[in-house]
């Protein structure tokens, strides 16, 4: 009979781009669910998507409804002069009565701290808070419960933090996009198209995305930049500049990152062991279609390791990725 | 699938019985029922593409007529137009087998990222407005305006039997696909078996080639291996 493990049986928290993504995210078997709102406050800063004040109130009512956490994340940081923007999205998101808020910024999350200490605290990834001392410095500064560590951290030294900070959860991504950058402080699609991912909100801004069939190859441009040419029948991959195609020598190749996702579904054991407490899936950018496959996997998955089963095949099986491949990023390899 | 390419679908099938209609007389056919349709969905749509406009051609791959749809401070209008014509207000394109653009419509299936990963979907021109009228169409089908649905909602008939013909609909589109695709299995599968047949026997003759260049032997020794009968006619 397989043994029970000991350890926490880990959160899945959702992404929802749209209020039918949340419904998706809800209905699949989410833990908890976080969205933003339509500006750049958020680190998804799209046309067409994200959440007015109305609809977040309505999705934190619908969640607390279903024993989902609602999170909504503020997580760009403030421009000087601007900070009402983020303060206002602080001040809707308390008012609505989310779960948590993510922030990255210090000043948005001392304004959160001071104003509503009832009001759970989320260190975003864009924050880029990447060893115990930073970790430990939000939480005592601004009583940070969670931290979602950065994207190139391996199982070791999620350990690390775990293990020197006991009283902050940690969370981390294990599915979707892969931001293989310092994240909070690339610049590398500020450098092509003027908005910024950290303060705009938007890497590869849409209004900058170009793509162009020349015969059977796809070209994408980033504001008049050719990025990458996909040959016939190879699959392509976001317009992001890490993930470029780049002549170099006289040889095309990826210099960052090949077009591919983050899949760590087979890892989940060694994260749970590791003391992570919850697991995040990227993608508020993506279709319900996409929500309601990845969730669900992750669901039966996350189930099926706290009943002391293996947690069964890789969501990549759903064949939602980039590029057509996925990686277990830098959880197994060696470059950060 | 190459997105350019127009699959086995019923759609196909129902195109080419198409073809005697004229396509102007076919356009003027669909215009009452596409204007219905854009009536019903744009107010489920205008806060979402709130600031946007252009105009978005959509266009089946496997049928010979699609969609013009205009954006703008009005909401959205809709067009039937022949695929082969000429669309030179058109600010971004977008063109795919129908199911996947169904898909794409309705939230279901692949998303619009996986089908652009797989390339069975081309995006071209204003690439901000095409993702709004994504995210917005995903909205509207879960507000009660999926493709079908709109479709049924559209036609002078009793409330309840509109609920009933977009199943109907959605029903019997699916399962023309599945007939479909067991038809094109039928005819494709004694092809791909033969193919297997020669891909192995391929590896077979490379497989004993590089043992024979290992072992030394003069490379003109492989063509005595032609002579060897294969295991398989054995």
């Amino acid at each position: 009979m397989p043994r029970k493990p000991e350890t926490q049986k880990l959160e899945l928290v959702c992404p929802a781009g749209t209020p039918s993504a949340l419904t998706a995210a809800v209905d699949a078997g989410a833990d908890a669910v976080y969205f933003g709102f339509r500006d750049r406050t958020n680190a998804r800063n799209f046309p067409g998507l994200n959440f007015s004040p109305a609809e977040a109130a309505q999705a934190a009512a619908l969640c607390r409804d279903r024993g989902v956490r609602p999170m909504i994340a503020i997580n760009t940081f403030a421009a000087s002069g601007q900070e009402h923007i983020w303060r206002q999205a602080v001040d809707t998101a308390a008012r609505v009565g989310v779960g948590a808020i993510i922030v990255a910024d210090i000043g948005v999350a001392a304004y959160a701290a001071r104003t509503y200490p009832d009001l759970r605290l989320h260190l975003s990834v864009q924050a880029a808070a990447a060893n115990p001392e930073a970790v430990a410095y939000y939480a005592r500064l601004f009583n940070v419960q969670r931290v979602v560590l950065p994207r190139v951290f391996t199982v070791d030294d999620i350990r690390m933090v775990t293990a020197s900070q006991p009283g902050v959860e940690v969370e981390v991504f294990v599915l979707g996009g892969l931001c293989v950058m310092a994240e909070g402080r690339c610049t590398l699609s500020s450098y092509a198209t003027g908005r910024s991912p950290n303060r705009d909100g938007v890497c590869s801004p849409a209004e900058d995305v170009r793509y162009e069939q020349e015969g059977d190859v796809l070209v994408s441009r980033l504001a008049g930049y050719t990025i990458n040419r996909f040959g016939p029948g190879e699959d392509a991959g976001y317009p992001t500049l890490c993930k470029g195609r780049f002549e170099a020598r006289g040889r095309a190749s990826y210099l960052f990152e090949d077009p591919v996702s983050l899949d760590a579904t087979a890892l989940l054991p060694d994260l749970a062991a590791a003391g992570v407490t919850a697991i995040k899936v990227e993608g508020r950018q993506r279709g319900k279609a996409y929500v309601a496959a990845v969730v669900g996997n992750l669901r039966r998955a996350i189930d099926s390791l706290a009943d002391g089963g293996a947690p069964g095949a890789a969501v990549s099986a759903a064949g939602f990725t980039e590029g057509g491949r996925t990686t277990e990023g830098a959880y197994k390899r060696g470059w950060r | 699938m190459d997105a350019t390419a127009a699959p086995f679908s019923p759609l196909l099938l129902l195109g080419l019985a198409l073809r005697p209609v004229p396509a102007a007389a076919a356009l003027r056919a669909a215009r009452p029922l596409v204007d219905a349709v854009a009536r019903r969905l744009s107010p489920l749509v205008r806060d979402r593409l709130d600031g946007l406009s252009g105009t978005v051609a959509v266009l089946p791959t496997d049928f010979p007529y699609g969609l013009i749809v205009h954006i703008g401070a009005d909401g959205l209008r809709m067009e039937p137009v022949d695929v082969a014509a000429e669309l030179p207000g058109a600010t971004a394109l977008l063109r795919a087998p129908a199911f996947v653009l169904l898909d794409l419509a309705e939230g279901q299936g692949r998303d619009g990222d996986a089908s652009f990963f797989a390339r069975d979907l081309v995006m071209e021109g204003d690439t901000a407005l095409v993702m709004a009228l994504r995210y917005a169409l995903e909205d509207a089908a879960d507000a009660g305006a999926a493709p079908f649905t709109l479709v049924a909602d559209s036609l002078p008939l009793p409330t309840a039997l509109r609920a009933r013909l977009a199943r109907h609909l959605k029903t019997t589109a699916h399962l023309a696909a599945d007939d479909v695709r067991k038809v094109q299995a039928a005819v494709l599968d004694p092809v791909r078996a033969w193919r297997a047949r020669i891909d192995a026997r391929l590896a077979d003759m490379e497989d004993r080639l590089a043992r024979a260049e290992r072992q030394g032997r003069p490379r003109s020794s492989a063509a005595s291996l032609r002579k060897e009968p294969h295991a398989s006619e054995a």
